[in-house]
């Protein structure tokens, strides 16, 4: 047996300490300077590295979850729906993975993570084909594309009812039938409660803005304190519930429209709503959580699982150990948790949007 | 190296919330004399008495409990088939951990009621907790004992049980060569307790481990420090302490380091400090005075700031009765570098209530 015996590694590792306080608006003071100890971890290899560190860290990622050994077992549980596996490709960028639900051209992916500008598709094959975005449902943050002329296209079939009880290992799924990690579901199928805000605390009589949250949509936008808020997406606001209630009803990501008057001037900002969680955690949480979904709370549904995902990781299959698709991933929510929607609340959205699609095309006479 | 600064704002958020309570500090009587007469018998957290959580493990899992990767998809299920059965009974057994504003886990290890935690969860002897278990049923419970050396403390549970039978436990293991790569499941509460969420649990391997530490890939976050790591068999292996800034760098106290010292810390006792994580709040006394008189106060010290002044003589220090010197020292070291603790002190005639944040003694 190897022992670790060398205890600076560990003082290496060094490390927050894991209570949870609440205490929204207690901000500590910011840390002055650089942590040496984990820069030397994230640096490249072969740069200020030492052979003795870098030789444990080979040898620590040869025994993790989702080892080679491990990544290569589970190829086979992947190699089907991987060829159903997409990437989506924005403006020249890797925004998000798609499934590919019907082999005449349609996929699903997560919404959020489109915008404006040309949508591409690239197949398993490396086929690049044009895509669009033909309708979406916000609250599960799905998305439906159409595939332009595409005839190499594999689907993949989802399982009408997964029971994926607490312990059962997951499989991530990448282009090509790239093992994206293993992981486990780590509790039953939860609603993941909105957590979407503007980032301001306004006097509630007069609706002026008190206090603007750094690094929030406003704050982005450029709000500033002393703005008197007098209409959301155009529309007059009556009183402050009025102004509650439209901001609860977007999700993180959405953008909405705020009218407001500065020295007497009116002035329109577009806010994107941002998740309050990330709003509020200081630097060091930011940073042992590492890059998320801008969507990562709002769903009616789905399944807490541990898979280390990257935030253009998500939209693609979910397997369980029998190769099944079980869902697809939905978000990237933090270190400790991924989120899939299962596919029981992806059929119906699916068959739904799909209808959708079907009526307007009928409508407008361009035809199936 | 300034590391420290930074790792540690998850304690300085904590302390600063927990000291805006009064309350607390004022419940707080570290009386562990008292602690230390609770009944603590043998048979608790012995690893040779039954527990919930152990599973047996088919024959063909041999290797992948000395720590191997799965060889087949067989295997691989079969893992999971223990995995979920593990997961169900350590939700059973996993608490959450509530000691003022702040939150923990912890897991119970014996029918009489004795949980494991963190040290840094269980923070000093005597302290009430309120435990919540996964469906949100709340008991009471005191801090024990703690060894802060390596972050490990324990809780007992103050309430009866419902079952007569005693409280559903975890099946207590051994981290003595506990080899790398042995696969492990971790449960606790990222986040804080969430009500129909529950207990949350995480799988990973063993990837480095030493008397004083265990680090996995079993991925962590606060609200998580103080709950239990098991092997696949669902046997108690160690308790979540920190993370570090990579996901696989996470790190849990050994079961052993518990087994071990496990008289002194039922007995209430506390010692020690985890390191790099050493309070010191820069006064000087004389050993062997009559009171907790400050003789000088270090320039650019926590003492200083706080308006400590030479000749002003400490009454309480973090909710604890000073008498001398040496009794301040065991005050301080009851804290953690980043907290804000409150101070009674004399000067004159007039005795002075201030608040003071604990520095960290270099390492």
């Amino acid at each position: 047996m190897v022992r670790f015996s060398d205890k600076s590694l560990l003082k290496l590792l060094l490390a927050s300490i894991l209570v949870v306080a609440p205490c929204a608006g207690v901000h500590a003071e910011p840390p002055v300077d650089k942590d040496s100890a984990t820069a030397l971890v994230q640096d490249p290899p072969g740069f200020g590295f030492s052979e003795w560190v870098r030789k444990r860290l080979a040898r620590r990622a040869s025994l993790r979850r989702d080892s080679s050994s491990v990544t290569n077992l589970l190829q086979p549980l992947v190699t089907g729906v991987g060829a159903a596996t997409a990437d989506v490709w924005q403006d020249g960028r890797l925004v998000a993975l798609a499934t590919i639900i019907d082999t005449g051209g349609w996929a699903i992916t997560k919404a959020s993570e489109l915008h404006e500008g040309e949508l591409r598709v690239r197949l398993a094959n490396e086929h690049m084909y044009m895509a669009e975005v033909v309708a979406t449902r916000r609250a599960a943050d799905l998305a439906l594309l159409r595939i332009e002329q595409a005839s190499d296209l594999v689907a993949a079939t989802f399982v009408d009812h997964s029971e994926t009880v607490p312990g059962s290992y997951l499989v991530s799924v990448g282009p090509g039938g790239d093992v994206l990690g293993l992981g486990t579901v780590g509790a039953e199928p939860l609603e993941v409660a909105d957590q979407g805000k503007m980032g301001i605390v306004f006097n509630p009589q007069h609706l002026i803005v008190e206090h603007v949250f750094e690094g929030s949509g406003a704050d982005a936008a450029g709000i500033e304190i002393g703005d008197r808020i007098t209409k959301l997406d155009g529309k007059p606001l009556r009183d402050q519930q009025a102004l509650l209630n439209r901001v609860d009803e977007r999700f993180p990501g959405e953008i909405v429209e705020v009218t407001v008057i500065r020295d007497g001037v009116e002035e329109v900002f577009d806010v994107e709503i941002r998740d309050q969680s990330v709003l509020l955690e200081d630097e060091s949480e930011s940073r042992v959580n590492g890059p998320r979904s801008g969507r990562a709370t709002g769903f009616a549904s789905a399944i807490w699982h541990d898979t280390v995902l990257g935030p253009d990781q998500v939209g693609g299959p979910v397997v369980d150990t029998s190769g099944r698709v079980i869902g697809i991933n939905i978000a990237r929510a933090g270190r400790v948790v991924s989120y899939a929607l299962p596919a029981q609340v992806i059929l119906p959205l699916v068959q739904d949007m799909r209808h959708e699609v079907e009526r307007e095309a009928t409508l407008t006479g361009t035809g199936g | 190296m300034n590391w420290f600064r930074r790792t540690s704002l998850s304690v300085l958020a904590a302390a600063l919330f927990l000291s805006s309570c009064p309350a607390l500090l004022a419940q707080s009587p570290s009386n562990s004399a008292e602690t230390g007469n609770r009944v603590a018998t043998t048979a608790e957290l012995d690893p040779a008495t039954f527990g919930h959580t152990f599973v047996s493990a088919p024959q063909d899992l041999k290797a992948v409990l000395g720590g191997s990767a799965p060889s087949s998809l067989a295997q691989l299920r079969a893992m999971e088939l223990l995995q979920q059965e593990v997961a169900q009974r350590a939700k059973l057994c996993t608490v959450n951990v509530a000691i003022g504003a702040a939150q923990g886990s912890g897991v119970i290890v014996s029918s009489s009621g004795l949980v494991l935690t963190a040290a840094h969860v269980a923070m000093r002897p005597g302290l009430q907790a309120e435990l919540t278990f996964h469906d949100g049923r709340t008991v009471k419970a005191e801090a024990l004992g703690m060894n802060r050396y390596v972050d490990a403390g324990m809780l007992r549970i103050v309430d009866e049980p419902e079952d007569p039978a005693g409280w559903v436990h975890a099946s207590v293991g051994a981290s003595t060569d506990l080899r790398s790569g042995t696969w492990c499941i971790a449960a606790g509460h990222p986040g804080g307790f969430i009500k129909d969420r529950g207990v949350v649990v995480r799988v990973g391997r063993v990837l480095a481990s030493d008397s004083d530490a265990i680090v996995t890939d079993c991925a962590l976050i606060g609200g998580d420090s103080g709950g239990p790591l098991f092997d696949l068999s669902g046997r108690l292996i160690a308790i979540h302490s920190r993370i570090g800034n990579d996901v696989a760098d996470n790190i849990h106290v050994p079961i052993d380091q518990f087994l071990t010292s496990k008289q002194r810390m039922m007995g209430g006792e506390s010692w020690g400090y985890l390191p790099g994580f050493k309070p010191k709040i820069g006064v000087q006394g004389t050993k062997g005075s009559e009171f907790a008189e400050v003789t000088s106060v270090s320039s650019g010290s926590a003492a200083e700031r706080a308006g400590l002044q030479p000749g002003d003589v400490i009454l309480r220090f973090a909710g604890i009765e000073v008498s001398d010197f040496a009794s301040l020292q065991h005050a301080v070291d009851t804290t953690m570098p980043g907290q804000r603790v409150g101070v009674v002190f004399k000067r004159g005639e007039e005795a002075i209530r201030t608040f003071l944040i604990v520095d960290r003694a270099d390492p």
